[in-house]
């Protein structure tokens, strides 16, 4: 399903006497369709910049990153064009990153309902009754449906991140970090709604804190030095 | 998918110019004035593809080109030189005068008579400005601002035209028992909704929005931005983001190109320009982001 080839990264800092600063190099590993891969790797290793550049947040500076996509076949997401990576992201690929990034003074609920009214194509009310059951499973209390996500505690914000990634059911979802600031209960939560997703085929990369955890979850795991 | 629109070598130039215009202003002369003739050039060489109902971004620092591009979009500015085509998707209904026979894009819109480029504007876009003033008529009453704009579009039946008013200030949050003020006497916030209501008005694919939350209080901003993104997503709009704030750009636009000095340094998508910047302006942009 996802084939990374001889991926390094390096970023040239102009703004620093053209400072170079090798971020990942010549990593290669293989996901299978339905697959789950962890990342594990020292603090610095280039875990997330893996991650970051599959998702094109970065520009890979060399090697190849193969997907198999539904629409387009085997593709090149190094070097896909910008639309294209946009539409894959829309149909296809999930992320979810440490941190989380919405408009001000939009409430939870709204947050997690729209990617699923973006695309899925289902009804306003369908929606909302999706968005509830996930912040439901993922113990975020009724009270803050409606509230803004940017007054919520660390682990609440979490919560919501994941629930806005996960709503709308990937092919495919890379995970920075998705259980690192939640208590214990929530992380049992946060898995069983990963387990779910992937009986229903999403295939995924995921970098965890926890290395008892990460063996739990995943079928194999790729070191990164 | 094919690109709403096409813009391609876009450029515009004030002065009388010179044969080494191009070659002594840009970033890496840090100047946009040309020092053997004076001329300045505004912008240069310009070229994206627009999506229907994408949101891209344009950022840069004053004087970068990024407004001069929306006024010559907006036919407001004559360009120098370049091409802009519309999908015939888009238009061929309203416009059918603007299409070679079986042709997919119009022909060069730059070319068009000012009627025609009139009618342009008047069918496919609105535009919303950092100063109120420029978009609205202070004086006159909201309801009226959007009446002028009712008229320009070929709307005559006066009822028609205020229920369209009341149902376009209802979804900018605008109460409607203030529809016959004027914007005079409204706060800053609203007097940039009824802008929105106004640049709504006339059912656009293509709305300019620039600097539209410069000099609003936070919660107001916070308050547009949501309603642009709701609108956006209702009505299928097309939406070139002219800013030079980094965060209103990374909620509002998945795309972005970085200008300085009349030219596009960088283009890319949003969250890769923001974290992975490839040319020294915008790492310097980024790098200065509070």
């Amino acid at each position: 399903m996802l084939t990374v080839q001889g991926l390094s990264k390096d970023f040239t800092l102009h703004i620093l006497n053209e400072k170079n600063i090798a971020a990942c190099r010549d990593v290669s590993f293989n996901v299978p369709k339905g697959g789950f891969l962890g990342l594990s790797g020292p603090s610095g290793a280039g875990k997330s910049t893996v991650l970051k550049c599959i998702y094109r947040t970065y520009l890979p500076s060399s090697g190849a990153v193969w997907y198999d996509s539904a629409e387009y076949g085997r593709i090149d997401l190094a070097t896909l064009p910008d639309r294209a990576v946009i539409d894959i992201r829309t149909r296809e690929m999930g992320y979810v990153s440490q941190f989380l990034k919405v408009i001000p003074r939009v409430s939870a609920l709204d947050i997690v309902m729209e990617p699923i009214l973006a695309r899925n194509g289902v009804s306003r009310e369908a929606a909302r009754e999706r968005a509830i059951w996930l912040l439901e499973r993922l113990r975020i209390p009724e009270h803050l449906f409606d509230a803004y996500p940017a007054t919520f505690s660390g682990g609440e914000q979490q919560r919501i991140n994941i629930a806005h990634a996960v709503s709308w059911k990937p092919r495919l979802l890379l995970l920075d970090e998705p259980t690192a600031s939640l208590d214990s209960a929530s992380v049992a939560s946060v898995l069983e709604i990963l387990g779910e997703l992937r009986q229903e085929g999403t295939t995924m990369i995921g970098i965890f804190h926890d290395h008892e955890l990460m063996a739990s979850v995943t079928d194999s795991v790729f070191s990164i030095y | 998918m094919e690109p709403l629109i096409r813009i391609r070598g876009l450029s515009k130039r004030f002065g009388n110019g010179c044969e080494r215009c191009l070659s002594s202003t840009g970033p890496e002369y840090e100047t946009n004035r040309c020092a053997h003739c004076g001329s300045v050039v505004a912008c240069n060489d310009v070229s994206f593809n627009l999506y229907k109902n994408e949101a891209l971004g344009i950022v840069g620092e004053s004087g970068s080109g990024k407004s001069t591009l929306v006024r010559l979009l907006h036919f407001e500015w004559d360009a120098s030189d370049g091409s802009v085509e519309l999908h015939s998707d888009a238009v061929l209904d309203a416009l059918p005068e603007l299409f070679e026979h079986g042709c997919m894009y119009s022909r060069n819109l730059l070319g068009l008579s000012p009627f025609q480029k009139r009618q342009v504007r008047n069918a496919l876009m609105g535009i919303v400005y950092q100063n109120p003033f420029l978009g609205l008529r202070m004086n006159v009453s909201s309801g009226g601002n959007i009446a002028e704009r009712l008229l320009g579009a070929g709307w005559r039946n006066i009822g028609a035209m205020r229920r369209r008013a009341a149902e376009l200030l209802e979804k900018t949050e605008i109460p409607l028992e203030r529809m016959d003020e004027p914007p005079k006497n409204f706060s800053g916030g609203m007097q940039q909704r009824v802008q929105i209501a106004k640049a709504l008005s006339n059912n656009p694919l293509i709305l300019f929005l620039d600097e539209v939350t410069t000099g609003l209080d936070l919660s107001v901003q916070a308050r547009v931005l949501d309603l642009i993104r709701t609108l956006q997503s209702e009505f299928k709009l097309s939406l070139l983001v002219v800013s030079h704030d980094l965060g209103v750009i990374n909620l509002l636009c998945q795309r972005t190109m970085v200008m300085k000095y009349g030219r596009v340094v960088e283009a890319g998508l949003t969250d890769q320009i923001l974290q992975d910047p490839q040319h020294k302006y915008t790492q310097l942009l980024v790098a200065s982001q509070l």
